[in-house]
């Protein structure tokens, strides 16, 4: 089965990614793939935004090893890392990748300034502000697309790019995820995109980058800065750099038809994220946009391989897509989304909601009685002698990150308000927005209603899942249960 | 047949009780032998008493309790001692109205009973009642072994 390359750059990368994963851990299918690989591209490797992305992909990865079956939907769709492909030898295992000799050095000690002759000293003052020759590579590229796009340039000779190009087959597919207002997504879009079209004979499997599917999503600005004296970043420029990165575009990108598909997205600038200069200080607000952006992927691997025909290097039929809601509003929910996103999302949103809710406030307790036939019936039991702590230490970590991401994502100007995580025991169907619980007076006097009900339903299945390993087991239930009563017994 | 009413007589008997009453309940008389048994009330008692335990377990394990939050031990055993009371107060009634609907010269002139006869035979009933509601859980346990689907409640009590 083909394998989804995703580029992630910058911390809007990472935070699209970190969507990503929470949409696939709770069930949203992706088609034509079964194997995603995220490529993190982003020189601050301390960025708050990415080491969270890459504890929620770690994280993610343990749970499908342990716990996926073909009867689960939640954790479906398996992710690697580079590492995992090709000859086993070590690129890096936690999905980022690191650019060598950024480690305690100023731009100019980067480009070798000090060692230019005096005319092209002069030349790469044109180029370069002082600030920008005494920049801190620790930190990125602070919204400097300039520098980006000479750092990243290193990306084409490094050993990660020979292992993705080794391990890139003719039906696999790229996906880029880049900010258009940063530095480094920016400037590393269109380098990405260029060192896979133009690969030449020396790089492994040069024929099938040439022609490669390749989709993208630039993501236009979303978002403000709050200026402090922690950053040197001003969102008064994003506009600005966004103009000029698309007419930069339009000739390099689209105009060149180096690109099947590409994925515009937005927002007006009401959301303000306190201002970092990177590190671990940059961990921004989740945000709706990076959501939607996150959705573009699923929405380009639904795309057949005959709409993203490329031809000698250049996209035949090059597609472009914008994001839409239904209904404008500032507190988005479902019923606000179009019908495709409705019926993509929120079905397994909604089902995570209602397991993470019982897991988080019910599991614990419950499992330790006789008396729950789901816990502890059958030959795999779901009680502590079937699930052990560590698995539910990742779950319980995982399910942190799934909550945090939605409670942030209520909390932007532009809030994603779908699903109330505050909902629990016999209020647990409660959970989506606007849309109460399904109750009937027979259903209710035979079936109950809230935590009952589910319990119940969680009986009811177990036998179903009884062949499968504990930790198999426990996945399936679930994704079984919550299906089930997200149809019968909660409004959509 | 007559085994079958010897066997519920030995069981009804087998905790002793008021001896009139016994032969009231069995409809076995000195006076009038055999006469009347086809009233023996041990029969009757034996009917009602399928018929409510069956009902009570039933109900539990695939009835309006089969659901959470009624599959703990407390739930179940509530639910035996309701059928339990419901079969003292079967044997209590059908006991002490017993001695009035046979005739005088069967039962003997001499013969009387106190309320705490029809009581003590009341908790006869109601013992073997408890009895017969856990043999039947063990049976339904057994058959939830090969089809645990059957239930919701299988793991209850044991």
């Amino acid at each position: 089965m083909a394998k989804l390359f995703l580029f992630a750059i910058g911390g809007t990368g990472s935070r699209v990614v970190k969507s990503l994963t929470m949409l696939l851990a709770s069930g949203v299918k992706i088609e034509n793939t079964e194997t995603i690989v995220p490529i993190i591209i982003d020189p601050d490797a301390s960025n708050g935004d990415l080491t969270r992305t890459v504890e929620i992909i770690k994280t993610y990865k343990n749970i499908r090893e342990k716990a996926y079956s073909e009867s689960s939907d939640f954790f479906k769709t398996k992710i690697s890392s580079l590492d995992e492909l090709g000859d086993g030898s070590y690129v890096s295992d936690n999905f980022k990748f690191e650019i060598d000799g950024l480690k305690d050095q100023l731009f100019k000690d980067f480009i070798g300034y000090s060692e230019l002759d005096i005319n092209n000293k002069a030349f790469v003052s044109l180029l370069f502000s002082k600030s920008n020759l005494n920049a801190d590579m620790d930190v990125g590229f602070k919204g400097n697309p300039n520098i980006g796009s000479v750092v990243l340039n290193k990306f084409k000779q490094s050993d990660f790019f020979m292992r993705f190009a080794q391990n890139f087959e003719k039906e696999d597919r790229v996906y880029i995820i880049s900010s258009i207002f940063g530095g480094t997504g920016a400037a590393g879009f269109p380098l990405i995109l260029k060192n896979i079209r133009d690969a030449n004979h020396t790089i492994p499997h040069h024929s099938f980058l040439n022609d490669a599917k390749i989709g993208a999503v630039s993501v236009l600005p979303y978002f403000g800065i709050k200026g402090n004296e922690n950053t040197t970043i001003n969102s008064d420029t994003f506009i600005s750099k966004t103009k000029a990165a698309l007419y930069y575009y339009s000739r390099n990108v689209t105009g060149n038809k180096s690109i099947n598909a590409l994925y515009y997205i937005g927002d007006k600038l009401t959301n303000e994220h306190e201002g970092a200069d990177g590190s671990n200080e940059q961990k921004n607000k989740a945000h709706f946009i990076e959501m939607a952006s996150a959705l573009s992927i699923i929405d380009f691997m639904s795309l057949t391989d005959s709409e993203l025909n490329v031809a000698g290097g250049k996209a035949t039929n090059p597609l472009f897509f914008e994001f839409g809601l239904n209904k404008e509003s500032n507190e988005i929910k479902f019923t606000d989304l179009s019908i495709a996103t409705h019926d993509l999302i929120a079905k397994p949103l909604t089902q995570y909601s209602v397991f993470r809710s019982f897991f988080e406030n019910n599991f614990d307790e419950l499992s330790k009685s006789r008396n729950e036939a789901w816990a502890s019936s059958g030959v795999h039991k779901l009680n502590s002698d079937g699930i052990d702590n560590r698995f539910k230490d990742s779950l319980r970590l995982f399910n942190k990150h799934f909550k945090e991401w939605l409670i942030e994502m209520k909390n932007s100007n532009v809030s994603f308000y779908c699903l109330d995580t505050d909902m629990q025991d016999k209020d647990i169907y409660q959970l989506v927005v606007g849309a109460p619980e399904k109750k009937g007076f027979l259903s209710n006097m035979f079936k109950g209603s809230g935590l009952d009900n589910f319990r119940t339903k969680l009986s009811e299945l177990e036998p179903k899942f009884d062949n499968l390993a504990s930790y198999q087991k426990f996945l399936a239930i679930f994704s079984a249960a919550t299906s089930e009563v997200y149809d019968e017994k909660i409004n959509h | 047949m007559n085994t079958f009413f010897e066997l519920l007589r030995s069981i009804f008997e087998s905790i002793p009780y008021n001896e009139d009453l016994m032969k009231c309940l069995a409809a076995v008389f000195d006076n009038c032998e055999g006469q009347f048994s086809e009233h023996a009330y041990y029969g009757d008692i034996f009917l009602w008493f399928l018929g409510v335990n069956t009902l009570f377990i039933i109900n539990y394990y695939f009835g309006y309790f089969n659901r959470a939050p009624f599959n703990t031990k407390k739930t179940f055993f509530i639910n035996i001692l309701l059928s339990c009371i419901v079969l003292y107060i079967i044997s209590y009634s059908i006991s002490s109205n017993v001695f009035s609907s046979f005739p005088k010269e069967c039962t003997g002139n001499n013969k009387s009973f106190e309320t705490y006869d029809f009581l003590f035979f009341g908790l006869v009933s109601a013992i073997w009642s408890f009895v017969y509601c856990i043999l039947l859980t063990a049976f339904f346990k057994f058959l939830f072994h090969f089809k645990p689907e059957l239930s919701k409640n299988r793991n209850v009590p044991f």
